[in-house]
């Protein structure tokens, strides 16, 4: 076909890049207190099989903006949520056991494993659960740092992707990473997984990148933080347990949101191929353009005769059959003639 | 001194409707492996031979002019290719047919013999590779082929729906019939199409206009009186 030119071997060469975002809605890269709010129509926690008996869903503001993270609580034998039907035979099955098996089989891929913070293994975790239409490929580690604030103390939390004792364990959910105390996002903070408790409650908790979620460790964050009133980080573990004005998800989601600070970062790998266009001083000078030419063909403007002048605005791709598959706009027209020669780098994203 | 501009041009391509189509079906068909330069949006006689500030500047309107961004659609852009031709020539390929426009009453055919000006040496003459010939609405036609040695169904665009939209056909002449049913006029006397002839060895085209007529013989309430004419 007329004026198709065989890219050559070297003229196509394939890049791939990560690119990081804020996760938040409209770009905004820190959620502050008065970014984070609870919905009246789902924040029902008399009733078991209400949603907000499995996870809380916080938003950006009141219009149609999406949740930006969920906050969910967890407890291995059901304890701490309303049952869904009681007495005999209905002991411990509650949203709570629901949410601490299903994050268990996704991390794990069994039903018997426990989570374990460093070697510490409480019988129930809070999760914190990113809208997947929040972030492109996965969560960035290194960017997480997130401010809690219960019993007038305010701690601040990170991953440690950063430190040397960042190494990702692998997981069926993907990279794991331990949260840490630590106000540098990805910075370990001192040199030990929990600073106040020590060894004695692990870490404060397990970042997974690469599925969107955050499990925590109740019993760190409440060593962390002390007391034992429900303005802690002390979730009640009663079986059966239920309040019209409360429940441990939501006693969580308080302390993230007076703790006025949740940033973290997305990340996208973008594949690129980019083609490297040439056109040389001896090609692509004249046009079929109607404009250039009278009905008889002959070139309307005298001077290019000699001396044609031609402008690329346009570069189309085809493959072997002939078809137009690609397609790239230049800003402005690029003049072409006998004299010039033109090199077009057309990039192409997928 | 100044530095020296040895930057290249960089710009984003997007994938057309076609190679969309492509990319999903998987089977290689869609690498890549030419280009064409278009000249979309310009118009030669912006170029002003007389600018007061002289030659230099002749190109001044059509270099400041902002160009439109890229459409997916195949078939609205690299409409104008630039071509690669011998310095110094003065009359470039111009394709023709041997109708200006064409108008069929309801399943009458045609057929358009395009010739090309100014090729080859040649003032008149049939390419050799042919033409590419695209009605832009495959409805209002029964049949649409190409003739001759280089005659063969093209393309076939059916973008998202069923509905055949345009069809391209390859061929040193091309027969079209007009359809043969009113059930697509609804109250419009005639409907109105194009069809776009390409060159495949000098990248020429033309477009001509098609008109189908609605042919009414008579109303029904007048049968008695006229008569009706049976084709």
């Amino acid at each position: 076909m007329a004026g198709l030119i065989r890219y050559a071997e070297g003229d196509i060469v394939n890049d791939t890049q990560r690119v990081a975002t804020s996760t938040w809605f409209n770009n905004t890269n820190k959620l502050t207190s008065a970014l984070m709010h609870t919905s009246s129509l789902q924040a029902v926690f008399t009733n078991p099989t209400s949603l907000a008996a499995h996870y809380l869903n916080i938003y950006y503001d009141n219009t149609n903006s999406g949740s930006e993270f969920s906050v969910s609580y967890g407890h291995v034998a059901g304890s701490g949520s309303l049952e869904y039907t009681t007495g005999t035979g209905g002991d411990g099955f509650s949203p709570s056991r629901v949410i601490y098996n299903q994050y268990r089989q996704l991390v794990y891929g069994d039903e018997n494993s426990t989570f374990s913070f460093n070697g510490y293994v409480p019988d129930h975790i809070w999760v914190i659960n990113v809208n997947r239409s929040r972030y492109k490929h996965n969560l960035k580690p290194g960017t997480l740092y997130l401010k809690l604030t219960a019993n007038s103390k305010t701690r601040s939390y990170t991953d440690d992707s950063i430190t040397t004792s960042g190494s990702a364990t692998i997981t069926n959910a993907g990279r794991q990473f331990n949260i840490v105390s630590g106000s540098t996002p990805g910075v370990m903070l001192g040199s030990t997984l929990n600073q106040s408790a020590g060894a004695a409650h692990g870490c404060y908790g397990l970042f997974y990148p690469d599925s969107g979620f955050i499990i925590l460790n109740p019993d760190a964050l409440d060593a962390e933080h002390g007391g034992s009133t429900a303005a802690t980080l002390d979730p009640d573990v009663t079986q059966n347990y239920g309040s019209s004005v409360n429940n441990n998800a939501k006693w969580f989601y308080n302390a993230i949101k007076l703790g006025n600070h949740f940033v973290l970062d997305s990340e996208e790998k973008i594949s690129s191929q980019f083609y490297f266009t040439r056109a040389r001083n001896s090609e692509f000078n004249y046009t079929t353009n109607p404009s250039f030419v009278d009905t008889n063909g002959s070139v309307n403007i005298t001077s290019m005769i000699d001396n044609p002048t031609t402008y690329i605005t346009t570069v189309g791709m085809y493959n072997d059959s002939g078809d137009l598959v690609a397609v790239a706009k230049i800003s402005q027209p690029v003049t072409k003639d006998f004299t010039k020669e033109a090199l077009i780098r057309v990039k192409l994203d997928y | 001194m100044g530095y020296l501009d040895n930057s290249s041009i960089t710009v984003d391509a997007i994938l057309t409707k076609r190679g969309r189509e492509l990319l999903a079906r998987n089977d290689g068909s869609f690498k890549i492996t030419q280009f064409a330069l278009g000249d979309d949006e310009i118009d030669y006689t912006l170029f002003n031979e007389n600018h007061p500030n002289g030659s230099q500047y002749s190109g001044e309107a059509i270099e400041n002019m902002p160009l439109l961004e890229a459409f997916p659609d195949e078939n609205n852009i690299m409409l104008h290719k630039l071509i690669t031709l011998p310095r110094g020539t003065s009359k470039l390929p111009i394709v023709t047919a041997n109708v200006s426009k064409i108008t069929l009453t309801i399943g009458a055919s045609t057929v358009v013999n395009p010739t090309t000006m100014n090729f080859n040496g040649s003032n008149n003459m049939q390419e050799p590779g042919g033409y590419i010939a695209t009605i832009a609405d495959r409805r209002l036609v029964t049949s649409f082929q190409g003739k001759g040695t280089t005659a063969k169904k093209y393309k076939t665009m059916r973008p998202f729906t069923s509905t055949k939209v345009s069809e391209a056909v390859m061929g040193s002449s091309i027969t079209l019939t007009a359809l043969n049913s009113t059930s697509l006029f609804g109250t419009n006397t005639k409907l109105l199409t194009t069809l776009t002839i390409e060159g495949v060895d000098s990248g020429a085209r033309v477009t001509i206009p098609v008109e189908i007529s609605k042919q009414v013989v008579a109303n029904v309430a007048t049968q008695g009186e006229t008569g009706i004419s049976l084709a």
